[in-house]
């Protein structure tokens, strides 16, 4: 009895010192939080990431691309042969649904697309990978490289369509998976048919604290890989300062939107007779959204 | 036999008792300023819990970073990502001691104790005006932290975007803890 007394007394007198940082360790709820960053912009590269932007960001992107001519030792040009630039505009409706255009120098694609969150990442892998759709159209404005543009404007049309699987595996790597499907308007790249699948990849590795490197590839079925084009592949690096993303890339394709990158490369990967094409995708973030007044209003 | 059980039964009623000397807050409010001449910086939290014993003086402080708002999302992002990385280190912690503890109300009192940030353990003394209010006491005040104690990197393009001594500022409305 009087031992049973003892041990009660001394399990009181335990809770009683108990660390003040225990209570608040059992007060605080269970993190219920999104992961955040698996990707650090909405493109990886040149292709869509899993991220969106929170509501009321503004996006202004600048694209740059430069390339040699294959066999073209003689020339006389400073540093590149040629260039291409991409304008583009994007802007963040909800925390979930971001809009975007953009227009391309060299090959006269106006893009535009609507990317749709539908699932997001939690810490507590109560939802273990985010799920994104997009859907982009594109419209070609002229003939350039290997591709013809067709008399009928009906046919200038193309449009691509994306389910984006991402899971941030480790505070480091992240890696998403994205089944896309492609309509063009013509029978191009591959002649007999409209409809393309492709399955595309792409990883961020992060190396810093502000730098990661990333790389995508992009499978394309349904065309001979070759004669009718190549697979899309990226690599490079992403560098976030303050309001800025720069996105320093390695590619073999000459393009910026959601179609003409996926379908229309025209040469594999290399670094040999300028097949290399590098650029900068600068993008400057402007938030029109004050999201600490809106925590205030609540 | 029983002038040694009275006592023994006596013993864990006491200590029950002292329970109510703890006073708690689910929504304390930190903030955080960083004034330079290119950016002004700021962000608060609204869910730091805070727990004290006003009999010894005991005092401790828990937040989540994640729950620090900025204006811009992308700061706050930026924050979480790159600089305090809340994620290998999602709290931060205080754990100190009020001294001189006594009953008068509105007066200015010292807390000493160790904040636990960023993997870093540093001693720091808060100057903090104790309020009593009807349902308790309210602690508030402010003091300045340096960047560097808690080894934060910032990188050298950024350096005069963010202040070396950031201002913080704290609120707590206590009220009495029951478990």
């Amino acid at each position: 009895m009087i031992l049973l007394v003892t041990a009660l007394s001394v399990a009181i007198t335990t809770v009683k010192a108990q660390n003040l940082l225990d209570i608040l360790d059992k007060e605080q709820p269970q993190s219920d939080l999104f992961t955040q960053a698996t990707f650090k912009a909405n493109r990886i590269l040149l292709g869509q990431s899993v991220e969106t932007r929170k509501e009321g960001t503004f996006e202004l992107v600048l694209g740059t691309r430069f390339w040699n001519l294959p066999n073209n030792e003689s020339s006389q040009v400073f540093f590149a042969d040629r260039f291409s630039a991409h304008f583009g505009l994007q802007y963040a409706l909800s925390d979930r649904f971001t809009f975007g255009l953009g227009v391309t120098t060299l090959d006269g694609i106006f893009n535009t697309f609507g990317k749709y969150r539908l699932l997001r990442q939690k810490e507590n892998d109560k939802i273990p990978f985010g799920l994104t759709l997009v859907q982009n159209a594109s419209y070609f404005s002229r003939s350039f490289n290997n591709f013809d543009l067709p008399e009928d404007s009906s046919g200038r049309l193309s449009y691509s369509t994306q389910a984006i699987i991402a899971r941030k595996f480790s505070r480091k790597f992240s890696l998403q998976l994205a089944p896309t499907y492609v309509h063009t308007g013509t029978e191009q790249p591959a002649s007999g048919t409209n409809d393309f699948f492709s399955l595309g990849f792409g990883g961020r590795y992060k190396l810093g604290n502000h730098v990661s490197l990333v790389s995508e590839y992009y499978s394309l079925f349904g065309r001979e890989q070759g004669s009718e084009g190549y697979d899309l592949f990226t690599l490079g690096i992403n560098w976030e300062i303050s309001d800025l993303i720069m996105q320093f890339a390695m590619t073999n394709s000459k393009s910026f939107d959601d179609v003409a990158i996926y379908t229309l490369s025209p040469n594999n990967f290399n670094f040999k007779d300028g097949r290399l094409h590098i650029g900068v995708n600068a993008t400057y973030v402007i938030h029109f959204k004050d999201r600490s007044k809106k925590k205030a209003k609540k | 036999m029983s002038r040694v059980l009275i006592p023994l039964i006596c013993l864990p009623l006491l200590t029950l008792g002292q329970v109510n000397d703890k006073i708690i807050t689910r929504q304390g409010q930190v903030s955080f300023f960083s004034y330079t001449s290119v950016e002004n910086i700021e962000a608060t939290n609204n869910q730091v819990f805070s727990i004290m014993d006003q009999k010894s003086g005991e005092i401790a402080v828990q937040m989540l970073l994640r729950a620090f708002v900025f204006k811009k999302a992308l700061m706050q992002e930026h924050f979480n990502e790159s600089y305090v990385e809340s994620d290998l280190y999602p709290k931060l912690v205080f754990s100190g001691n009020m001294l001189d503890v006594g009953d008068e109300p509105t007066i200015v009192r010292t807390v000493k104790g160790i904040m636990d940030f960023h993997g870093v353990q540093k001693e720091i003394e808060i100057k903090t005006k104790v309020e009593s209010s009807s349902k308790g006491v309210i602690l508030h005040g402010e003091f300045e932290v340096g960047v560097a104690d808690f080894n934060i990197n910032i990188p050298p393009l950024l350096r005069p975007n963010i202040a070396k001594a950031i201002q913080v500022m704290f609120r707590f409305e206590y009220e009495p803890y029951e478990e």
